[in-house]
């Protein structure tokens, strides 16, 4: 069967053309490195549904082969540090929680530990216990999404659907604690806002039963089905020495086999106090990754029931907290796991009621400058299956 | 730790202990990079995580140049400062020892023109191509603090 020389696919037998006797066609396909190709610039985004957010890559393909891919960032820098110099620390606190609008809460924690230890302020009980439990539900609610729009980026409608079913619940319940649905400002420097309302430890018992039972559906939609492990496995592999050189945190590191997680490292709030995994992949690709994911969920609704056994009675914030906040003099890198990562502020006071400066350290950011090491030598259909899983908020890299 | 990077290197000015615990390492911006390769290389250091790079207007002194990095076998942070003038101000770039050096260095030029000697693609990263100015150096000023000052005076107290 010989094809006519220099056409990519030459059809070698008129009768088994479609339709004809015997039906089938039967092509010869050029062998790699016989034609001479062009590399082609194609450009992804900014507004790509896989990119949540406005987030622009530029690719260099070779055919379908991805030779280079440099993320394009900055469509939603909105100068966070620049207008946290000008704002006193509480109003600081409405600020930080807009960055990464998915885990808000945990937004607030890094900033307020900081300033709380800068000024030695003793934190009350209650308040250290509650902030550990929202935390936790904050980075469920997180995770959920996350899981919900991985499957619908690789063609799964049903998970985010269910994702948003429980989402909508525990939207709810914070909504009851803190007066927000996504923007929670609950914290406040030396404390909280307000306490729990009445009923709150209950229903949040109740969500922690449920969420845990539905969980199995993603089990069965997501992680047990042939296509997307198909679509996952063994794609955008990502060793730990390469994810560490990057500042990788979060589910993308701890995918890449390496356990690195601050509430177990350097534990904060009550996290010494509680029993939990790391859950650690072995091969670093995209469905380890997804799979830290899932699994990050149920420690996290482990850490909730083991804080409703453990929450004391007491005030939520000191008597004594002067009006106007004025650390002193100094600085402090203050960092707390948030849902995609280490979510860090380097806070320089020169006494004021300002911060000097306020360095924001966001997990989106370092895990964005990590996408270029895992695309180079993907295919094109891979790359959706690549960049949704880097776990990544838009406003959180631009911030 | 601090005084094994002091011995092995001789670069490091002096060492800053906060009382929270955190160290930082102060060197000149010539050693900048002996130090942070040390940190890097050195087997006993390890410091194999590039966390972020970033730096402080500190008025007249100029400008300080902070990188955080972070052991992950260790589980020990150290912070290396350096003060650049204010005008033409440089360091050598840290790519060459973390990739992920890259996209903080691209940052800290803009916001500040601080230069990174030596660094591949040192374009704008966050802002856009017509922007002019550094916002993060002091002498910036909001666009809302232009036309208004603060009414500070009307602060509890």
């Amino acid at each position: 069967m010989a094809g006519r020389e220099g056409a990519g696919v030459a059809v070698t037998d008129p009768t088994m053309l479609p339709g004809a006797p015997g039906e089938g066609i039967a092509i010869d396909v050029a062998e790699p490195g016989r034609f001479a190709t062009e590399e082609m610039i194609l450009n992804i985004g900014p507004q790509h549904p896989s990119t949540h957010g406005v987030l622009r890559m530029v690719l260099t393909l070779d055919g379908e082969l991805i030779r280079d891919a440099e993320p394009v960032i900055g469509y939603m820098h909105r100068g966070f540090e620049k207008m946290a110099e000008v704002r006193d620390y509480r109003q600081i606190i409405a600020l930080v929680n807009r960055h990464d609008w998915l885990s808000a809460f945990g937004n607030e924690l890094g900033l307020v530990l900081g300033v709380e230890a800068l000024m030695e302020v003793e934190v009350p009980e209650r308040a250290q216990w509650i902030r550990t439990m929202l935390a936790e539900w904050n980075r469920v609610l997180n995770h959920l999404m996350f899981m919900g729009s991985y499957g619908l980026e690789l063609g799964a409608m049903t998970p985010i659907f269910l994702a948003f079913r429980e989402r909508e619940e525990i939207q709810g319940l914070l909504e009851a604690a803190t007066g927000g649905r996504m923007h929670f400002t609950y914290n406040r420097i030396g404390g909280l806002k307000e306490d729990l309302p009445r009923g709150f430890m209950k229903e949040s018992a109740r969500l922690v039963k449920v969420v845990r039972h539905r969980l199995a559906d993603y089990e069965g939609l997501l992680l047990g089905n042939e296509i997307f492990k198909k679509r996952t496995v063994g794609i955008g592999k990502l060793p730990g020495s390469v994810a560490l050189e990057y500042g990788c945190t979060g589910p993308i590191l701890q995918a890449a086999g390496i356990a690195e997680d601050s509430r177990k490292t350097e534990p904060y709030l009550k996290y010494s106090d509680v029993s939990f995994e790391v859950p650690v992949g072995e091969n670093g690709d995209s469905f380890d990754r997804f799979w830290v994911l899932y699994r990050r969920i149920q420690e996290s609704l482990k850490i909730i029931e083991q804080v409703h056994d453990k929450l004391p009675s007491g005030p939520i914030i000191p008597g004594k907290m002067p009006k106007n906040i004025k650390p002193p003099e100094g600085w402090i890198y203050s960092r707390a796991e948030n849902s995609l990562g280490e979510t860090g502020y380097y806070i320089v006071s020169r006494g004021g009621k300002e911060p000097w400066r306020v360095k924001m350290r966001t997990p989106s950011f370092s895990n964005v400058s990590m996408i270029p090491y895992l695309l180079r030598g993907v295919l094109v259909p891979d790359l959706i299956s690549v960049l949704g899983s880097v776990f990544f908020v838009v406003g959180d890299v631009d911030r | 730790m601090i005084d094994h990077v002091k011995e092995a290197t001789g670069a490091v000015e002096r060492e800053e202990v906060t009382p929270q615990g955190q160290i930082a390492l102060h060197v000149t911006p010539a050693n900048w990079h002996v130090v942070a390769e040390h940190l890097r290389r050195c087997p006993r250091c390890n410091f194999g995580m590039f966390n972020w790079l970033s730096a402080v207007d500190m008025e007249d002194q100029g400008f300080e140049v902070i990188v955080h990095l972070y052991s992950a076998s260790s589980l020990q942070a150290v912070n290396i400062k350096t003060m650049v003038p204010r005008d033409g101000g440089s360091v050598r770039t840290l790519t060459d020892l973390w990739r992920g050096a890259s996209f903080h260095e691209r940052e800290c030029w803009e916001m500040f023109d601080i230069g990174f000697d030596g660094h591949p693609h040192l374009v704008k990263l966050l802002l856009a191509e017509p922007f002019v100015g550094h916002p993060l150096r002091k002498e910036f000023l909001l666009m809302t603090r232009e036309a208004k000052e603060w009414p500070g005076a009307k602060e509890p107290e």
